[in-house]
């Protein structure tokens, strides 16, 4: 008894390219020719999922988006990964105690502080950001290393998306996460 | 199944729902952009995402299942190509090269990050008198993207660059750095798995 047809062949007589004699065998042999037959059934189903046209405008916003993040990247990338979660790091933490702590802002049965509307954040144990600026956070203490303002308002202003989504949930942690507040 | 049935191809090369771009060699307009880009002119890299976005995205999608998580994705590639230009050697199309880079950043991307979910695409709301008929048909292609998306990752990433964007068996083999035996093995068990994740 001859051999079945391996995958491959399958895959070639799939495509219309098998050999004369694998044609015979497909002919001959009920077995390949199911097997083939389940599998052209899964192409036809393949071939018929389309994927949801986005509209005409997505494509403009699209390549105008990786334009920005090319621009971006470019000269601050270095510069920002060294310095910023230090910055970040200080910045979340005088806010934390600058805010906070004032004078009106620690008095028991305060409503819960609101999140901002625009940090769209991973859940905290998932965001390993997060545990890099708590770790510099508790490293030495942070009005020692404070930025002077403008430097941190124009670094600030020249954010991701991603690295404002850290600074969020940094923000985020301090306002929320430290019960003993 | 008789051997004439085999004279008709069901295979890639068989008339179907309109392909993604066919990738073969290095394109001349591609080249020209190219080079602009290693001369330091970044506008020039728009011309190639202008080219090449819709494939990217679409091929995105298929990967993730969702719009936000293509859009991220296809953005993440382009960006790593662009990071990567200077590694381009040209003797692939530049679609097969960023294919590569798109699969590679589907492959890395964790889909726990994200619940997948289907985008109501904008064409459904026009209204008419085929929406029943289009809403069975958008039904049944989400029921098989979905299907996709929960095929093996290699087995995936085979079937979405044969499928969808006409690449050989070969050029499949280059962008997911496989051998051609491989590919094909990898093709037959998704198409297989796929019938089998639909309950046919
Ligand atoms: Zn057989």
């Amino acid at each position: 008894m001859r051999t079945h047809l391996t995958d491959d062949m399958l895959v070639e007589a799939l495509d219309g390219l098998g050999s004369a004699e694998v044609r015979r065998h497909l002919g001959a042999c009920p077995e390949c020719a199911a097997r083939l037959d389940e599998v052209r059934l899964g192409l036809e189903m393949a071939q018929a999922a389309e994927v949801p046209e986005p509209p005409p405008r997505y494509w403009e916003v699209f390549r105008r988006q990786v334009g920005r993040r090319i621009s971006e990247e470019a000269p601050a990338r270095r510069a920002v990964a060294f310095w910023l979660f230090p910055a970040l790091a200080t910045l979340a933490v005088l806010i934390a105690l600058g805010i906070l702590r004032g004078p009106n802002a620690s008095q028991p049965g305060e409503p819960a502080v609101t999140l901002p509307a625009w940090s769209a954040l991973p859940p905290a144990e998932e965001d390993e950001g997060l545990e890099v600026l708590q770790a510099l956070a508790a490293e030495g203490d942070p009005l020692d290393a404070a930025l002077p303002p403008q430097t941190v308002a124009g670094e600030l202003s020249q954010l991701s998306d991603e690295e404002s989504e850290v600074l969020a949930d940094a923000l985020r942690h301090e306002l929320t996460g430290g019960e003993a507040l | 199944m008789t051997v004439d049935a085999l004279a008709i191809p069901v295979g890639l090369a068989a008339a179907g729902p309109p392909r993604d771009a066919v990738a073969r060699g290095l394109r001349e307009d591609d080249r020209e952009a190219i080079e602009a880009c290693r001369q330091g002119e970044r506008e020039a890299f728009d011309r190639l995402v202008e080219r090449y976005q819709r494939d990217v995205y679409r091929l995105c999608y298929r990967y993730v299942n969702n719009h936000q998580d293509a859009n991220d994705m296809a953005q993440e590639a382009f960006l790593k190509a662009y990071r990567a230009l200077s590694r381009f050697r040209g003797d692939s199309a530049f679609s097969t090269w960023l294919y590569r880079i798109a699969v590679n950043t589907c492959l890395n991307f964790r889909a726990a990050r994200r619940v997948p979910q289907e985008e109501l695409s904008e064409h459904l709301a026009d209204g008419g008198a085929g929406v029943a008929e289009r809403m069975q048909e958008d039904e049944r292609s989400a029921q098989v993207r979905k299907a996709v998306a929960r095929l093996p990752e290699k087995q995936r990433a085979t079937l979405i660059l044969k499928i969808y964007h006409d690449l050989t068996h070969e050029e499949v083999a280059r962008v997911l750095g496989a051998s051609v035996g491989t590919v094909k093995a990898n093709l037959f068990h998704a198409l297989g798995n796929l019938r089998k994740l639909m309950g046919v």
